[in-house]
């Protein structure tokens, strides 16, 4: 090289000083390292033939191949009054002296032409972002574990990256001091719906000891199930496919509104149970194991669908739970079915009832079934309608488990159920032209209220039943976008538009996000919108 | 030394023990002997069995008061091992950069070392605070230590020179000062 480049690029502080020669010496390096390989870095000075001597030795090569290895690590540099600077090593110029330049360096050990200021030996300056060390000035360099051979590089790469993430992270935090804080997943509040299919499965202890109609019989002296007088019918009546009469008697005129709602919805009881006969048979111990059963949330498939194997499935579930230990309930149940039921109309209603129940927002349970239970379940379904059920005066655990049906069922409830079960209930139907929440393409807000927009668009869009969708994804802030159409499928509304209106939204900002400062702009909005949509929605 | 002799004391894979001219006394294996920049490259210790990280060190030759030959080894360097990737080394010192652009933040210039630790305890306590604020919870001005952009602590660190902030927060960094004091007498006794 000219002793011009030389000179510049040993002032230049953008490290392509070693770059030149490294790079000649990189490629051969990189292949492999072949000594006495050398060619046109002949320069006019200090040539020398012989093996020991000049500049394209061998000798010569493995110190470069040495410094070459010391970029980036933190290295002690002597000079010649015996200050000590420390720094990270960036460049030398080896075509010539081997003058280095660090690149924020401190003094660590100022040497004898150093006045001693500090009182206790603490950093005097600030380090420099670059600092030349001219080779005359030059005695030693002391670097500590030096990755040399090809493994020790590649190990010292996948460290660095490691430890690139987190700095990357830190500094996205503006400088977070220090990184050992814990992340914890996020975790929904407790009054958040969740996926009824996460629940556990066979959670009998779950109403362990809790009759609701015993509670309601000692409060009201009542049994069964009674709306408020305050109890809003118009959504009920026009988007149920549960008919509600007006009840304040007990469960005996439910059970023939259910029974007449379940000879519609199963039209013929016998064609659509392939297995009816076995469920009857096992009806009582059915019930029974229903009582416990249906405490829970799994037992309602989201699929709402009259699926004969389903309630096989059930059932057969069921009969595997007939040792359940609900025995209060039990023999509760059977006076009560006793006395009630004395056909088999009945029978087959209530049971019809219980498969009902299992099909999500198809039932027509009023106030049939006896158990608690299936207050539960019409609690569930009729929550897939409107979220603010918590009338008919049940407690608080059916409200909740009411508001833990899956966004899913309520759509297969919804829109794949042909429900005649209300005739004077307004059918459902997909509708396309529906008010649907369309955000304007036109402002892409900018940086600061996006997080909060981007969260509350599903709140202007869906009415709150759907929400219960939204706490499944809301706590991933980049995944946000996604989760729109899960969002927007229960609401009814057609998946396409969605995308049209709210991708160049959204997933716009998402790349901005994703694309500028991920960690500082997704970490910030996660969690206070997070829980102000859950106030919000789920107060 | 002379450097330009013929080199063959500087023979590759010699163990020497040198002592440089600052006082500084060492022992190592020759790697390399560059005569034109009259640098001599060492590889720390007196084990000749390859590892993948060592420490270097490069010496000028100019500057060896004294040496003694140790005995020879093989080469130290092995040549078919030997490769660099120019793309990692980059972001290896970019990483090294903003990690020391981070740590300059936290380090107080011209301030004791004592000022320092509690600057670093200091730094621990208001860890969690980062998360909802974009600032560095605790912070050198010149040589103050500001924390949470409120409280100050000037010199000379005591729990009077706590001000500003809350009540709440004033007394909590008082507390952190007072405590990380103790705890720097006890352990420093007189430094």
């Amino acid at each position: 090289m000219n002793p011009q480049q030389v000179a510049q690029s040993r002032s230049s502080a953008n490290g392509f000083t070693r770059r030149r020669g490294e790079k000649e010496m990189g490629n051969r390096l990189e292949n492999k390292f072949q000594p006495g390989k050398s060619n046109n870095r002949m320069t006019t000075a200090g040539v020398q033939t012989g093996n020991k001597g000049g500049i394209d030795s061998p000798s010569h090569d493995r110190l470069v191949y040495l410094t070459t290895c010391l970029i980036g690590h933190q290295v002690e540099v002597q000079v010649i009054d015996g200050s000590l600077f420390t720094g990270i090593f960036h460049a030398t110029n080896a075509e010539k002296d081997f003058g280095i330049i660090l690149k924020m360096a401190h003094l660590t050990k100022p040497g004898s032409s150093r006045e001693q200021k500090n009182i206790s030996g603490s950093v005097q300056k600030p380090p420099s972002k670059t600092l030349i060390i001219p080779a005359k000035e030059l005695v030693q360099i002391v670097a500590k574990s030096v990755p040399v051979t090809r493994d020790g590089l590649m190990n010292d790469l996948q460290n660095d990256q490691l430890h690139d993430i987190m700095i990357d992270s830190s500094i996205s935090q503006s400088r977070h001091v220090d990184l050992e804080r814990e992340l914890k997943p996020w975790v929904p509040d407790d009054d958040i719906a969740e996926c009824p299919e996460l629940d556990n499965t066979f959670d009998r202890h779950w109403n362990r000891g809790w009759d609701q109609f015993e509670a309601n019989a000692a409060l009201f002296g009542e049994r069964g199930i009674h709306f408020h007088d305050k109890f809003d019918l118009d959504e009920e009546t026009k988007y149920s496919s549960v008919f509600r009469g007006v009840d304040d008697s007990g469960y005996d005129e439910d059970e023939d509104i259910l029974d007449s709602q379940n000879s519609q919805t199963f039209g013929d009881a016998s064609d659509s149970l392939p297995n009816k006969s076995q469920l009857t048979s096992s009806f009582p111990t059915s019930v029974e194991v229903q009582s416990s059963r249906l405490s829970t949330t799994d037992d309602f498939h989201p699929s709402g669908a009259l699926d004969g194997a389903s309630i096989t499935e059930n059932n057969q579930t069921n009969q595997q739970q007939a040792g359940s230990n609900h025995t209060n309930q039990d023999t509760e149940k059977h006076m009560v079915y006793d006395q009630k039921h004395t056909s088999q109309s009945k029978e087959s209603s209530l049971l019809a009832n219980k498969e009902s129940t299992d099909k999500g927002p198809s039932t027509t349970v009023t106030a049939s079934a006896p158990t608690k239970v299936s207050s539960k379940a019409q609690e569930k379904t009729c929550s897939g309608e409107v979220s603010s059920t918590s009338e008919s005066g049940n407690a608080a655990p059916t409200a909740a488990s009411g508001s833990r049906l899956s966004p899913s069922s309520s759509i297969g409830s919804l829109t794949s159920e042909k429900s005649t079960l209300n005739p004077n209930a307004k059918e459902f139907r997909l509708n396309p032209n529906a008010k649907s929440f369309v955000p304007s393409s036109a402002p892409l807000r900018p940086a600061s209220p996006v997080s909060d927009a981007s969260f509350y668009y599903p709140a202007n869009v869906a009415p709150a039943p759907h929400m219960h969708g939204m706490p499944v994804g809301i706590g991933m802030g980049p995944a946000f976008p996604s989760h729109q159409p899960v969002i927007y499928g229960p609401q009814g509304t057609p998946l396409q538009p969605p995308p049209t209106y709210f991708h160049p939204n959204n997933p716009q900002y998402g790349q901005q996000m994703l694309l500028g400062q991920p960690r500082q702009v997704v970490y910030m909005p996660t969690y206070p919108p997070v829980r102000k949509l859950n106030l919000i929605l789920f107060k | 030394m002379d450097g330009t002799s013929s080199g063959d004391e500087f023979a590759v894979g010699c163990l020497l023990s040198i002592k440089t001219t600052f006082g500084d006394e060492f022992e190592g294996q020759i790697i390399t002997y560059d005569r034109p920049s009259n640098i001599i490259v060492l590889q720390e210790g007196l084990k000749s069995s390859p590892q993948s990280r060592r420490n270097i060190r490069l010496l000028k030759a100019n500057y060896i008061k004294e040496f003694s030959f140790l005995g020879q080894s093989e080469d130290p360097l092995d040549l078919k091992n030997c490769y660099v990737d120019l793309n990692s080394l980059q972001s290896k010192e970019d990483a090294a950069v903003r990690q020391a652009e981070i740590d300059v933040e936290r380090i107080g210039v011209g301030v004791t070392a004592e000022a320092q630790s509690i600057f670093d305890a200091l730094s621990k306590t208001y860890d969690y605070a980062s998360v909802f604020s974009l600032m560095l919870p605790v912070r050198w001005d010149k040589t103050v230590i500001v924390v949470m952009n409120e409280v100050r602590v000037s010199s000379p660190y005591l729990a009077e020179s706590v001000t500003g902030g809350t009540p709440a927060a004033n007394e909590r960094v008082r507390k952190v000062l007072e405590l990380e004091r103790r705890r720097l007498q006890t352990r420093g006794g007189g430094q």
